[in-house]
């Protein structure tokens, strides 16, 4: 036993400005119970939160200190105008925007102090980051799809260039590639109760922006996943999710699934 | 006294805070060579505005390296006097020099008591090697 405990939240589709202030609740209350309490009147202590959920219509999200006036001037999104109406918001992890359509978007919220996974004490977990993106490498090689890790960076740190506006057209270290499209990226935020990973998982191409292709368009696969719902692929990741966690903290002292297919349950 | 990493005090989510016997009462705040190393590539950076209070264990901003956003927290209570805001325009010097010519902020402090209940350097030194 790790003696930690993971809470699996399949959500149901929501706005983005909701989407966005749940996951800031479960990270401020990384290390506060009662939250859950609400959902498991039994639940007395912190766990490791993974949350699946995709969004109720296509929104973007931006990075923590990116500004929707950049999608004004951007070189990567001046041919898609149809961009500057869709609904926005803005995540609290950092990265590129986001156009959250065909897309699932999952969260890890780990507490502060979960001895069985050590964050570091600033900056990113690699160790978290890295675990999740395998297993999904992983999973999508069973298929038999070209899956790996990036190895290239489009950083601009010293550069004195901008990066592109979308998450989907940058490249950093360990985002996941099939062929050389990106189709999962995720970044982190770090408070004093914890940490948030996001990230967002293309499942085929959005009319809204077509220029990126989902793992639904990169090769063949099973039948359920090619023409499945949506709910299809949440489940998938969800199990690849979780085995990274399993991989890093060995096996959770308790598992608690909450399937919550209507979204005007509160978190 | 000078302002090097041997003066200073820290919290131990490595901000750093040098207080001079100088009775100015303003300290200056940054971030240490260790906490810049662990970020990484740093891309962005925000800063608060001078005047704003500031109580102790608050996020006086918030740095932004390839893969995740941290807050940065005050060691100590009191008023923003100035901010280092040609810092966020070139946080590659913070490599070279995350101390005289890396500080982020400087405080009026309000309670000076505060500072005893940071760590010193040998604390700090000896919390580092316990990361590893």
């Amino acid at each position: 036993m790790s003696g930690v405990s993971i809470v699996v939240i399949s959500d149901s589709p929501r706005p983005g400005l909701e989407n966005m202030e749940i996951d800031q609740r479960l990270l401020l209350g990384a290390n506060d119970p009662s939250f859950l309490k609400g959902l498991d009147a039994a639940w007395n202590q912190p766990a490791i939160i993974v949350r699946l959920y995709y969004w109720s219509e296509p929104t973007l999200s931006l990075g923590n200190f990116q500004s929707i006036q950049e999608l004004e001037t951007a070189q990567d999104t001046k041919r898609f105008s149809g961009l500057k109406r869709l609904p926005w918001v803005q995540r609290k992890t950092g990265g590129g925007a986001i156009l959250h359509d065909q897309e699932l978007t999952y969260s890890v919220i780990v507490p502060s102090g979960c001895e069985s996974l050590p964050l570091g004490s600033k900056g990113h977990s690699e160790r978290l980051y890295r675990a999740v993106h395998e297993s999904v490498v992983e999973g999508l090689v069973a298929f038999g799809l070209d899956a790996k890790l990036s190895e290239s960076c489009t950083c601009s740190f010293g550069k004195g260039r901008p990066e592109p506006f979308l998450c989907f057209h940058r490249r950093t270290p360990v985002d996941v590639l099939v062929g050389q499209s990106k189709i999962l990226g995720s970044a982190q935020r770090r408070v004093k109760s914890g940490l948030l990973q996001h990230g967002s998982f293309l499942i085929s191409k959005s009319s809204e922006y077509p220029d990126f292709e989902g793992v639904g368009d990169l090769g063949n696969l099973p039948a359920r996943y090619q023409s499945g719902p949506v709910e299809v692929w949440q489940g998938w990741l969800e199990a690849r999710i979780f085995r990274a966690i399993q991989h890093l903290i060995g096996p959770p002292e308790r598992v608690l699934r909450l399937n919550l297919p209507d979204a005007s349950v509160r978190i | 006294m000078t302002l090097s990493p041997e003066n200073l005090k820290y919290l131990p989510s490595h901000e750093w805070v040098y207080a001079p016997q100088d009775g100015s009462g303003v300290a200056t705040i940054g971030i240490s060579a260790f906490a810049v190393a662990e970020l990484n590539d740093l891309v962005y950076m925000a800063l608060p505005k001078v005047g704003q209070p500031l109580e102790a264990g608050q996020e006086f901003g918030e740095v932004e390296s390839v893969k995740a956003v941290s807050p940065m927290y005050s060691p100590i209570s009191g008023q923003i006097v100035q901010v280092h805001e040609g810092i966020v325009d070139r946080l590659e010097s913070l490599n070279s020099d995350a101390y005289a010519g890396g500080w982020l902020i400087k405080v009026k402090i309000s309670d000076p008591s505060q500072l005893d209940g940071l760590l010193d350097y040998q604390a700090y030194q000896k919390l580092l090697a316990q990361h590893g």
